[in-house]
């Protein structure tokens, strides 16, 4: 027992000291070189402050380091009950028909200039949210009365999911000059980061997430199978509906705001899952904390890796996660077995 | 709290598996539940604890139609133990059993009472920190009781409890059952296909075969003419020199 | 009397074939000639094409100032001398329609860069010649380019005229722009969501902001990747934007460009990237649009 906590309050620790130090990493670096002291100046509002500086800290790299931060823990929270309830460790919160909804969504606005009607940031947010919302609303229709059948909506969501990206192929196709946009979107970014998608998102954001914690109890018992579940008290059926609904909700608003950003929503549950007991009390904070650090820390690779460009995040993100996973199944193979 | 079925009709795939059946389960009563595979004793159990839709208004638990219940209702009156063959999540014994708190207030407690008596009462403290997928047979199914155990309900059913395991874990399982009916004067209804099983343990069986149920003491019950009726079996019955209940020896006719 | 006929006869017959043959051979030799074209494949091409079809935008800016008439299609790209849109279009770039090519019964097709080599192969197999011709992106290679095509199909005056009246108007914006003093400039190749992007210090536009002595932002960078830090750190005083595609009203209103010194002193300008984007007759246009836009009234 004894052994235990000191390996829980390490982790807990060493997790605060990177989750402060990445913050800062992620305040502090970016394409242009902004000396130590000055940033320092900058978050203190002292005056002798270079302006373009001031505003790259302030308006840029702080709004992209909460945007990343609510979007990393929304992913990693919602991959983590997505695989609670389809009992699956290789379910993504994309998986019923999301990530492909929104890429069709972007697709068709900018192939038929939709974006005319909404422009600024709001652009491809608008697109990709509603496109990725109707997607799921479809899966539901098509679930019809089976609508918590995780078998039926498994496959529903795959044939949602190879439908909308044959159209988005076919209409790519007749738009050549359009795919290279559509492909560094679909890889994600943060780059249009601003306080005003902070303050219209985070909000719904955090209740959505608040919603999902209070959902540990049930979660912890549909560990069990169906029938048990029933009988130990819980509506499995309202309950999973429930469920999925505040997750597409949350997922769909963090590709609105940085696109289908693979990994998170993979890894982060299983890594939490290998240090600490399959209780989603602790399982699910731990997945927001620890995808929250992950996306931060991808990020600030995403704009350093090479001079002064950045790349999309959802490169660094599959770079350092397929390496990860193989590691974190090697070893969940050694305590299997 | 009893259980009342009135006027059950129940069909699957166009198949009638329960036509008008009128039943009322014995409080404090070990019932076991006897048929040939397919007959609907699963489909009864489940129909009982609502795991199953019944459309009609034909199962009453204390005079409510259970349609009307609630799941959180119904699980602290009625608790299910499903077949230790079941997948099983990589949780701890332990929490595992707290599971069955979701009902209640206590289920976040660390130090949980009623999950730590049962425990000491079905003696399986050594378990209580191992893993429930690294557990045998008989002791996931002795947990899987625990848990129901827990739930603090009047009664329990089981879904052949005794399906994956070896002599002594299904005498072992079947005596505990025995305890907790006569000790915790809890009603027990599970179903068995092993007859010697009823023979020795049960209290009341029900035999499930097609349309006519038969339900009533066991020894009343199971006879020669109702084993060759539901089973299609020929039997004989001797003493069983350990319990002093009659044990049946099996027949089938070559024809 | 007869052998001196017959020997008349003969040398009548032996006359007329020589002849014959003579003018055969000059057919022959008139007919086709074989080049390499950019893919180093070898061609037989005819000489005096006359129904030309062009698988590149640029290539048909070209063929169009050349001599509009040899020209019979064009691809769904193709918008410029303005008359093309009244010819049939063939498809896109990559993956014509070989059926409709076909059917316009070209003598020769001419693709560009963008084409593939095996498209180009496929069409060649039905015995149309079929051409891919590109050069470096730089004014040299556009002015090779429209000097290659201008043989090729028969325009050579027209070819070097075009040319020299280019280099002419190149020289005297070189000289002009020599001894102003430039603004600093950001071109936009893309931004927002699709990632910012202008034209770094060895790019084909980047080498043009030299040529005219503009201040490119971008310069210190290599290739087309920028940041969106970098634009706000180096904070322009003119942005320059394509005009298609609605970018200049996406652009303004996109946070964070909208808060640009360029943006809000109504300094960003549109320009017709096709001129300078095609190699082509038009990118001595292209280059004094980027001029006037840089030097303003000085201009």
């Amino acid at each position: 027992m004894n052994f235990r906590i000191n390996k829980a309050s390490i982790f807990i620790i060493t997790s605060i000291i990177l989750g402060v130090f990445t913050i800062f990493l992620s305040i502090s670096k970016g394409s242009v070189k902004i000396p130590f002291n000055e940033v320092i100046n900058i978050l203190l509002h002292n005056e002798n402050v270079q302006n373009s500086h001031k505003f790259i800290i302030i308006n840029l790299r702080i709004p992209r380091t909460i945007s990343a931060i609510m979007v990393g823990m929304s992913l990693s929270l919602c991959g983590a009950i997505f695989q609670t309830l389809f009992k699956n460790p290789l379910t993504e919160p994309y998986l019923l028909g999301i990530s492909s909804g929104a890429a069709l969504g972007v697709t068709i606005a900018s192939v038929f200039n939709l974006f005319v009607f909404v422009n600024g940031i709001w652009g491809t947010f608008a697109f990709s949210f509603i496109f990725a919302l109707l997607s799921a609303f479809i899966i539901f229709t098509l679930a019809g009365k089976n609508k918590s059948s995780l078998l039926i909506l498994l496959l529903s969501g795959l044939a949602i999911n190879f439908f909308f990206s044959a159209l988005n192929s076919l209409l790519l196709y007749f738009n050549r000059d359009k795919l290279q946009n559509i492909i560094f979107w679909q890889m994600g970014s943060f780059t249009l980061s601003s306080y005003e998608k902070i303050l219209y998102t985070s909000p719904i954001m955090i209740i959505l997430i608040i919603i999902l914690l209070s959902k540990s109890k049930e979660l912890d018992v549909l560990l069990l199978s169906e029938d048990t579940a029933k009988s130990i008290g819980v509506n499995v059926k309202k309950q999973r509906i429930f469920i999925l609904i505040i997750t597409t909700l949350l997922t769909s608003i963090c590709v609105g705001i940085a696109g289908t950003i693979g990994f998170i929503g993979l890894i982060i549950p299983h890594i939490v899952k290998l240090i600490f007991p399959l209780k989603h009390r602790i399982i699910l904070p731990l997945s927001l904390y620890l995808g929250a650090i992950f996306t931060l820390f991808c990020d600030v690779i995403a704009r350093l890796l090479i001079t002064n460009t950045e790349i999309p995040i959802g490169i660094i993100t599959a770079l350092f996660g397929a390496p990860f996973f193989i590691y974190v199944l090697k070893k969940a193979k050694a305590n299997i077995l | 709290m009893k259980i009342e079925i009135e006027n059950l009709n129940f069909n699957y795939n166009e198949k009638n598996i329960f036509e008008n059946l009128n039943l009322k389960f014995k409080k404090g009563n070990l019932n076991g539940i006897l048929g040939p595979n397919g007959c609907g004793k699963t489909t009864l159990l489940k129909a009982i604890i609502k795991l199953l839709k019944i459309n009609n208004q034909s199962i009453y638990h204390d005079s409510v139609d259970i349609n009307k219940l609630d799941n959180s209702i119904i699980a602290k009156n009625i608790a299910y133990v499903e077949q230790s063959s079941i997948q099983m999540p990589k949780i701890k014994t332990i929490d595992y059993i707290k599971l069955s708190r979701y009902s209640y207030d206590d289920f976040y407690h660390i130090n949980n009472k009623v999950v730590n008596d049962t425990i000491k009462l079905l003696k399986i403290d050594k378990l209580k920190d191992k893993y429930i997928s690294e557990l045998s047979g008989g002791e996931l199914q002795k947990v899987i009781i625990a848990r129901a155990l827990s739930q603090e309900t009047k009664i329990i059913i089981l879904d052949e409890p005794n399906a994956n395991l070896d002599p002594l874990h299904q005498l072992e399982i079947m005596n505990l059952l025995k305890f907790l009916v006569k000790e915790k004067k809890i009603t027990i209804i599970t179903t068995l296909h092993d007859i010697n099983l009823a023979l020795s343990y049960c209290d009341q069986v029900l035999l499930i075969k097609d349309k006519p149920i038969t339900y009533g003491e066991t020894l009343k019950t199971i006879t020669k003419e109702n084993v060759k009726k539901y089973f299609n079996l020929n039997s004989s019955f001797i003493e069983n020199p350990f319990t002093k209940r009659p044990y049946i020896i099996l027949h089938q006719e070559k024809n | 009397m007869k052998k001196i006929l017959f020997i008349f006869l003969f040398l009548l017959v032996s006359l007329n074939s020589v002849f014959s043959e003579g003018s055969k051979e000059e057919i022959n030799i008139s007919k086709t000639s074989t080049i390499l074209d950019s893919y180093q494949r070898e061609v037989k091409i005819p000489n005096n094409p006359k129904r030309i079809i062009s698988l590149g935008p640029n290539i048909t800016e070209i063929i169009g100032a050349l001599n509009f008439d040899k020209l019979v299609g064009r691809t769904d790209f193709c918008d410029f001398p303005k008359q093309v849109l009244e010819l049939d279009s063939i498809g896109n770039i990559t993956n014509p329609n070989i059926e409709k090519i076909v059917e316009l019964n070209p003598d020769l097709v001419i693709g560009s860069a963008h084409c593939p080599k095996d498209v180009l192969e496929s069409i060649t197999k039905l015995n149309i010649p079929a051409i891919a011709l590109y050069d470096d992106n730089s004014i040299e290679g556009s002015n090779k380019l429209i000097e290659q095509i201008g043989k090729i199909i028969n325009e050579d005056e027209k070819a070097i005229s075009i040319i020299e009246e280019n280099n002419k108007l190149i020289k005297s914006i070189i000289q002009k722009t020599k001894d102003l003093e430039s603004k600093s400039a950001y071109y936009v190749v893309g931004f927002g969501s699709w990632g910012d992007f202008s034209c770094g210090g060895d790019t084909y536009i980047g080498k043009m902001f030299d040529l005219i002595s503009a201040d490119n932002i971008a310069k210190n960078v290599s290739g087309w990747n920028y940041s969106i830090e970098q634009l706000i750190e180096k904070d322009p005083d003119i942005i320059i934007i394509s005009k298609y595609f609605d970018s200049k009203n996406q652009f303004i209103n996109t946070y964070p460009y909208s808060t640009l010194k360029a943006v809000r002193e109504n300094k960003v300008y549109e320009i017709d990237n096709n001129m300078l984007d095609r190699q082509g007759v038009r990118n001595a246009q292209g280059l004094l649009e980027l001029a006037k836009i840089i030097y303003q009234d000085e201009f």
